[in-house]
């Protein structure tokens, strides 16, 4: 039987026990600091307590903030020369040391003492003073000495978090306590909190509003000090007379009322797991434990201490040793309870006796396992073992499962020796040298992830990568921290990427690009670049060359990565940056495939287009230039343009009159189209007082263009819209003038003809009826024929060079669908350069075979005379002309078409 | 819709159905992750060829209860789960920062969950988009990898509708992600020992290929499946696209329309009522199409004839069996046969359908024997192609033609350019300025080369009929020879020949174009050794050593990166290069010897394939003498028409 339980402070049923981690040999006078401790087995920062007076020759501590490790051992300092008082310190959930001075700065620190990062509390605070600054784990409440509420709930990294002002009544007097709550525990996942008041009320404040409750508490019996149990449920009010209060922590139900001796305050008070209440006065070094039926047990300590909550107990510092209070884990109670007869204990019990060479162990393991409960007793022992922090009774616990468990059958064997693995972890990482006594509950809220970030943030690296390597987890991150630590030393520059190369190789999935982004933001570039040579995704290295502003290898690289974002990456970067444009897009046109990018981009919007001309006459692209400008003619774009423009004049007066000044044509015309375009661009370069960069700056990622196509082009019309039409025929003037420069003769007679044809539309449109504009120059010819105008069709056939049987076919067709017979009869006078044969066409497509057989006669081929003949049905006249020719074939054709009788109306 | 092809026993590739599975698991991972009802936002792109992997039940199943285009307004709904599936393009990301701006302004305080799902992969532009419209914060980005969809049982394809749009207009994203998509097909099959590329969109592929493999662990112990890889560019060959396709599946698509394998057809041709069009799945699952879809079109019906005698014969079959054992052999036989029976029906509605489209319309027996001189005799078809312009046909047709005259002919003389052009002009509008310049630019209307003309002798290896003589282009004899040549009636697809004479022959050239007329279309070869590590460390040595290399390295890291590095220590020197291709010719002349047994070669179309294309690759396969046997991946599926809707603007005007 082990003495063990012995040691255990029984309370209303339960198991508590005192366990000392660690002896302090530290050199430490608690009374004259102030002391926040981490949870989880978290390091311990001290600073100087300035409400006590100091001997002058020790004024020296004043200056620093010192960081201990559980054990002890000094692990950083903070140098608190020139900074303000401290108002609250705290360690947060990922475990940084957060600290709240009076100037309203927040800093961070590792648990090393390296500053991390700082914000500032809102404006309010520098206005008025604060009153209180309270850091929760992962959020602060504060208050200003008007009394004015903040909260907030997302520290986050390296931003300021968003901080929320609750509204409150008016109160005449400052608060005589408060708690914030965790989100995770609020009901309106925001942090709660609660004022203690001077007239005995609890006032509860979130998001949601302001409550004031009553506690049974007086003006003169008020509360000073409250406290939420680890999970959440319960609260602890106590009150300026050493009155206990518990409550449900919605205040809904009363649990206890107890009155200490001491009829006063206690110095420090907290929830030791959730069914005590662990309180102490510093005064008369008291420290007691309140159990959940208002019994009590007092624990002795000479000389100041501090109390630590843990989510399973709660650690105790003083001068001279660090202790753990917590309940007895179950497993352990269930063992080692004196007078238990739980199978476990039994089991324990028949494995110790064996090795005292007793013969009964065999005889009791059987009867247990006749029983059905032996693995039960094992997983038991093994628990045990997890929860047990002497080394001694976790081997014998362990070896007592491991002999048990040959009796089974059937085992979880690995599920043991993960067990063993992981007491071998916590076994390491509680030794003096690394001192972070963590017990294996909080080991399991924390997770074996969290605990190896832990290491790492001790600078444990070689610790951490053996249990990874032990876990058979990805050793990546540890090697990632060890190669920032290794980068951050001073050593040469040669010798740390050996050393990196060494450890890390090639064969591991570590991204370089993240090592080298860590040395660069070191400062040390040439590392980074030596780094990112091993990088071998070559797209990873493009963002590192933009940082180290290396757009030359940024861009070659991306461009050899062959993925296009990476080049957009680069592109914009360039764009974006404050070299003048056109050396950016110098930088831009040397690849042909970035420049490429660039055009697609660019092209889809009109508010892009004058970055776009630059572009092509720094490439030299005269030609695509030209033909931007006839792209630009197109609605697509012209309604871009309008809208740009008129954006630009009305955005200051009326924003919603844009679609009208369109309509009524106040439009101006912007400078570019009137002069010459290539002078226009060279000021462009050479503008100062117009800086393009600042233009492009605004546009390079805005996507106004593409939302436009939201619209509904039909809107605008041509035929309707004088402005809109002659904006069209400006543009096609600048591209014909461009196609000039450029000595494209046939692009611009294409443009020419396609201005006159426009013109000449316009002019139709009021001749004649109808819409003439956006036609093509054959179905202009068309429809003017169909407006029986054969005059004018003729002119248009000269003017534009039209091929002569196109003309024709031309004439026929619309003549022959607008049934205008005599006319086509009139027009057949001439000589035809088609034949005759498409005129019988357009009139049998046009259901009028009488009028057809006007035009056979015309046909000289009297072999197809006949053929026509016969397909319309005039048998007799085409036998007359087979028998004037004597054609053999065209009788029997004749024939066979008869025979059938239907005239085929097939193809003609 | 109609259920896609069935995979489960493929006759070339085993485990190419996996390729779907994978997608399959990983899209219902995507839908059941999160209870409770959800809405699903289509980039409308995706959805057919996400029909192919899974069936609308699915959806259902997991609590999908309402599907969207992105393309249409948000509209008021009640539920908390938003999933976009989108391509990682700007301007969708502008309708999804209108979807979450308009379900964030909602009264009611529930809160909504925006997941964005980009298909096949997020890309840094696009979520920079997101994050300056703001919307990035509450939305949570995704990958969802459906890159490349099993279409038939020896067709895969990316379903990616704008790539080769994209490529002409110089945007080559899409290249990467058909080299992660080969890469995947390695990862199934193994890695692929020998990879060639023609033309220059297809080296760039193959130059990603073998970085990918160095960037992203694979399986390389797998024994490969597929021994050869043959990417090919579109752009090598315009010619062949732009030919009418005189197969049975190719007159589907171009007169019907195929789309990710489906037709849209009339009630009637199924035999059932109505008005509204059905998609029918065109694929192997179909066995009388599956017979018919690489025939010349003047063989289908005297094909569907017999089949239909043979069909009725079995079915008379019944009469005479006489013992049960007969009559259950029939039983057995008589689903497949009543299958059969019904796609015959639908098939001869189908044949009928085209012949009265093409074979019985004087336009079109014209037009064909026009193209078919173009193709083999290189007789000019100029005069056709105004006649064509003056009759107003589709601008397409006339596009094609002119593309097949200006390619064969080495270019129009400068006055007929001019002349056809601004005839187009004229008679379709001056918005076609844009597609006759993006056509020179991919030189698929040319000018004449003044100097082929100057000397034409002398320069007679430049021109197409080089190429035509050279590669064995055009057969009179198609049908009796069963020849590749039959699929475009007497002209063998360029392309095809280029594959096959890579394959027969290899080349003796390295980045080096063996046909001068190609002028962007360089063979490369390259050669994947299976030690992956060691080269690696080769490469680290070689940096560590010599410090000559290294300073080469850190101050002028030009095209010579690190992975280039690894490529050219793969081609040493000419010595080593040779030694390796007896000894790689030896082992597949032994490995034939040996086995008897057909290798398969994956042929990678990089900006679409035809399906007259597809059809040649069968009929290569089949050949007696053919040492390989071809499966087809593509991007997408074109036909003359759809590539040049890609050079069209579609701007209103």
């Amino acid at each position: 039987m082990s003495l063990i339980s012995t040691e255990w402070t029984i309370l209303s049923n339960h198991f508590y026990r005192q366990q000392e981690l660690y002896k302090l040999d530290w050199d430490v006078k608690l009374e004259d600091y102030i002391l926040s401790g981490g949870q989880y087995g978290g390091a311990l920062a001290l600073a100087r307590d300035e409400t006590q007076f100091v001997k002058a020759q020790t004024s020296m501590l004043k200056s620093k903030v010192f960081i201990y490790t559980s054990a002890g051992k000094l692990i950083g300092q903070i140098d608190w020369m020139e900074k303000s008082r401290i108002l609250s310190m705290g360690w947060t959930d990922n475990g940084r040391l957060a600290i709240a001075t009076e100037d309203g700065a927040v800093d961070f620190y590792s648990v090393l003492g390296k500053h991390v990062w700082t914000f500032n509390l809102p404006k309010a605070f520098m206005e008025e003073g604060i009153l209180f600054v309270d850091l929760l784990s992962n959020g602060l409440i504060a208050m200003t000495k008007t009394f004015r509420l903040f909260a907030t709930n997302e520290f986050g990294e390296l931003t300021t978090p968003l901080f929320n002002e609750y509204k409150m009544p008016k109160i005449r007097q400052g608060p005589k306590c408060r708690m914030g709550i965790e989100a995770k525990f609020a009901n309106s996942r925001n942090v709660e909190v609660w004022l203690g008041l001077s007239d005995g009320n609890i006032a509860v404040i979130d998001s949601n509003g302001y409550e004031e409750r009553d506690v049974g508490m007086t003006e003169r019996e008020h509360v000073v000090k409250m406290a939420l149990s680890s999970n959440g449920k319960m609260v602890c009010l106590v009150s300026n007379k050493g009155r206990f209060v518990v409550y449900t922590s919605d205040l809904g139900n009363f649990y206890l009322d107890f009155q200490s001796h001491a009829t006063r305050a206690p110095t420090q008070m907290l929830w030791c797991s959730s069914d005590s209440i662990l309180s102490y006065w510093q005064n008369v070094d008291l420290l007691l434990m309140i159990g959940p039926t208002g019994e009590s047990v007092q624990f002795d300590y000479d000389g100041k201490i501090y109390l630590v909550p843990e989510p399973d107990g709660a650690r105790v510092v003083s001068a001279t040793k660090c202790d753990f209070i917590s309940v007895v884990p179950s497993p352990l109670t269930d063992i080692f309870k004196i007078g238990s007869a739980s199978d476990a204990s039994i089991l324990f019990d028949a494995i110790q006796n064996f090795e005292t060479k007793s013969a009964k162990v065999d005889e009791i393991i059987r009867s247990i396992s006749q029983r059905g409960k032996l693995s039960e007793a094992i997983k038991m022992c093994i628990k045990a073992a997890a929860h047990e922090f002497r080394p001694d009774l976790q081997r014998k616990l362990l070896r007592t499962a491991c002999f048990a468990k040959s009796y089974l059958d059937f085992f979880d064997h690995d599920s043991y020796a993960d067990k063993c693995k992981i007491i071998r972890v916590l076994n390491n990482i509680r030794t003096y040298t690394i001192g972070i006594p963590i017990t294996y509950p909080q080991y399991k809220l924390l997770g074996i992830e969290g605990l190896i970030e832990r290491l790492l943030d001790h600078n444990q690296h070689l610790l951490a990568f053996s249990i990874c390597k032990s876990l058979k987890m990805n050793t990546d991150q540890v090697l990632l921290r060890w190669a920032a630590e290794k980068i951050r030393t001073n050593e040469q520059k040669d010798k740390i990427l050996q050393a990196i190369l060494d450890k890390i190789g090639m064969e591991s999935s570590i991204s370089y690009s993240r090592i080298a982004a860590v040395a660069l933001s070191e400062g040390k570039e040439s590392l980074a670049m030596e780094l990112l040579n091993y990088e071998f995704k070559v797209a990873h290295q493009v963002p590192l060359f933009l940082r180290m502003n290396n757009i030359d290898f940024a861009l070659q690289k991306a461009i050899q990565s062959g993925q296009t974002d990476f080049i957009y990456l680069v592109i914009f970067h360039l764009i974006d940056s404050r070299r003048p444009i056109n050396e950016s897009l110098m930088y831009i046109s040397k690849f042909p495939l970035s420049r490429n990018l660039l055009v697609a981009y660019w092209k889809s919007s009109y508010a892009f287009h004058d970055k776009l001309k630059i572009l092509y006459q720094i490439s030299r692209l005269d030609h695509e230039a030209s033909l931007l400008c006839v792209l630009e003619s197109s609605k697509h774009f012209l309604i871009q343009e309008c809208r740009i423009s008129a954006q630009n004049e009305n955005s200051a007066e009326n924003p919603e009159n844009i679609d009208n000044s369109l309509a009524i044509g106040n439009m101006k015309t912007r400078p570019r189209h009137t002069s010459d375009l290539s002078t226009q661009i060279s000021n462009n370069l050479l503008d100062s007082k117009n800086d393009p960069r600042e233009d492009i700056k605004k546009n390079s990622l805005d996507l106004n263009g593409f939302i436009e196509d939201q619209n509904d082009p039909s809107e605008f019309n041509y035929s309707t819209n004088e402005t809109f039409f002659q904006k069209k025929l400006q543009t096609l003037r600048i591209a014909a003038l461009s196609f000039q420069q450029s000595h494209d003769s046939f692009m611009t007679k294409m443009v020419q003809d396609n201005i006159d044809i426009l013109q000449l539309q316009k002019k139709y449109e009021s001749d004649y009826r109808g819409q003439f504009i956006g036609l093509t120059i054959t179905q202009t010819i068309d429809k003017v024929v169909t407006n029986k105008d054969l005059k004018e069709a003729e002119k248009l056939y000269k003017k534009f060079v039209v091929p002569q049987k196109k003309f024709w076919w031309i004439v026929i067709r619309a003549l022959a669908r607008a049934r205008h017979f005599s006319l086509l009869l009139e027009f057949s006078k001439k000589k035809s350069p088609i034949g005759y044969e498409p005129f019988v066409q357009v009139c049998v497509q046009n259901f009028a075979p009488q009028e057809a057989e006007q035009f056979v006669d015309k046909i000289s081929d009297l072999y197809l005379r006949g053929r026509y003949f016969a397909r319309l049905g005039r048998f007799e006249k085409a036998r007359e002309i087979a028998a004037q020719s004597k054609n053999q074939e065209l009788s029997e054709f004749i024939s066979e078409l008869e025979s059938k009788s239907q005239g085929n109306d097939g193809d003609w | 819709m109609t259920a896609p092809v069935n995979l489960e026993n493929p006759k070339i590739l085993k485990d190419i159905g996996k390729i779907r599975e994978e997608m399959y698991d990983q899209f219902v991972r995507i839908i059941s992750r999160d209870e409770g009802k959800k809405t699903m936002i289509f980039d409308e792109e995706l959805l057919i060829p996400l029909s192919l992997i899974v069936k609308p039940e699915v959806l259902r199943a997991n609590g999908v209860e309402k599907i969207a285009s992105l393309k249409t307004p948000p509209q008021k709904n009640d539920m908390k789960i938003f999933i976009f599936l989108v391509r990682p393009k700007m301007d969708l990301m502008l309708q999804i920062e209108r979807y979450v701006k308009f379900y964030d302004m909602d009264e009611d305080q529930n809160r909504k969950q925006f997941f964005v799902y980009f298909v096949p992969r997020k890309t840094e532009i696009c979520e920079n988009i997101l994050a300056q419209r703001g919307v990035k914060g509450g939305l949570v980005i995704r990958e969802f990898k459906m890159d490349i969809v099993p279409l038939d049982e020896d067709l895969l394809s990316m379903e990616f509708e704008e790539s080769f749009k994209e490529i002409i207009e110089g945007d080559i994203t899409s290249l990467y992600d058909i080299a992660t998509a080969i890469h995947k097909i390695q990862r199934f099959f193994g890695l692929i020992p020998n990879v060639t590329s023609i033309g220059k969109n297809a080296k760039a592929v193959s130059e990603i290929l073998e970085r990918l493999r160095y960037e992203s662990i694979i399986d390389e112990s797998l024994e490969p499946k597929i021994q050869n890889l043959v990417i090919i560019d579109r752009t090598a060959d315009m010619l062949t696209p732009m030919a009418t396709q005189l197969t049975y599946e190719g007159l589907v698509d171009e007169l019907f329309g195929i789309n990710h394998s489906f037709i849209d057809l009339e009630p009637e041709y199924l035999g059932k009522k109505g008005k509204e069009k059905e998609k029918y799945p065109l694929n192997s699952n179909d066995l009388v199409f599956e017979e018919i879809r690489d025939l010349n079109m003047g063989e289908v019906m005297s094909f569907l004839q017999n089949k239909a005698k043979y069909i009725s014969e079995s079915y008379d079959s019944r009469h005479q069996a006489k013992t049960i054992h007969e009559m259950r052999d029939f039983i057995r036989k008589l689903p497949t046969l009543q299958q059969e029976h019904h796609s015959l029906e639908l098939h001869f509605k189908i044949a009928e359908e085209i012949i009265n489209r093409t074979l019985s319309k004087q336009t079109f027996v014209s037009r064909m024997e026009t193209e078919i001189n173009l193709l083999t005799e290189s007789t000019s078809a100029l005069e056709m192609i105004q006649e064509m312009i003056w009759r107003e046909e589709p601008i397409v047709n006339v596009l094609r033609l002119l593309c097949m005259e200006s390619i064969v002919n080495n270019g129009l003389k400068p006055k007929d350019f001019d002349l056809v052009r601004r005839d187009i002009l004229q008679a379709y509008g001056y918005k076609y300025i844009f597609t006759l310049d993006k056509m020179e630019e991919q030189h698929m209307l040319n000018k004449e080369d003044p100097l082929i003309k100057k000397n034409k002798k002398k320069m007679f290896r430049f021109t197409f009929p080089f190429l035509r003589k050279e590669l064995n282009l055009a057969n009179d004899n198609f049908l009796e020879t069963g020849d590749i040549t039959s699929v475009f009636s007497g002209y063998a697809p360029l392309s095809i020949r280029l594959i096959q004479r890579h394959l027969e022959r290899p080349p003796q050239f390295y980045n080096q174009n063996p046909f001068d007329f190609l002028k962007d279309a360089p063979f490369y070869f390259l050669r994947q050794i299976p030690e992956k590590k060691e080269r690696f460390y080769y490469n680290l040595k070689d940096t560590k050593t010599n410090p000559e290399r290294r300073e080469s390295i850190n101050t002028n890291i030009n095209t010579n990166s690190i992975s280039n590095a690894n490529l050219s220590t793969n081609i040493r020197d000419n010595e080593d290069k040779n030694q390796d291709f007896d000894e790689n010719l030896d082992q597949e002349l032994n490995t034939e010897k040996e086995e008897q047994q057909k290798s398969i070669c994956l042929v990678f179309f990089v900006g679409g394939v035809t399906f007259a294309e597809i059809s040649s690759l069968r009929i290569l396969s089949q050949m007696e003498n053919s040492r390989f046997e071809y499966v087809v991946a593509t991007t997408r599926l074109v036909n003359g028409n759809t590539m040049l809707n890609d050079f069209i603007e579609s701007l209103n005007d």
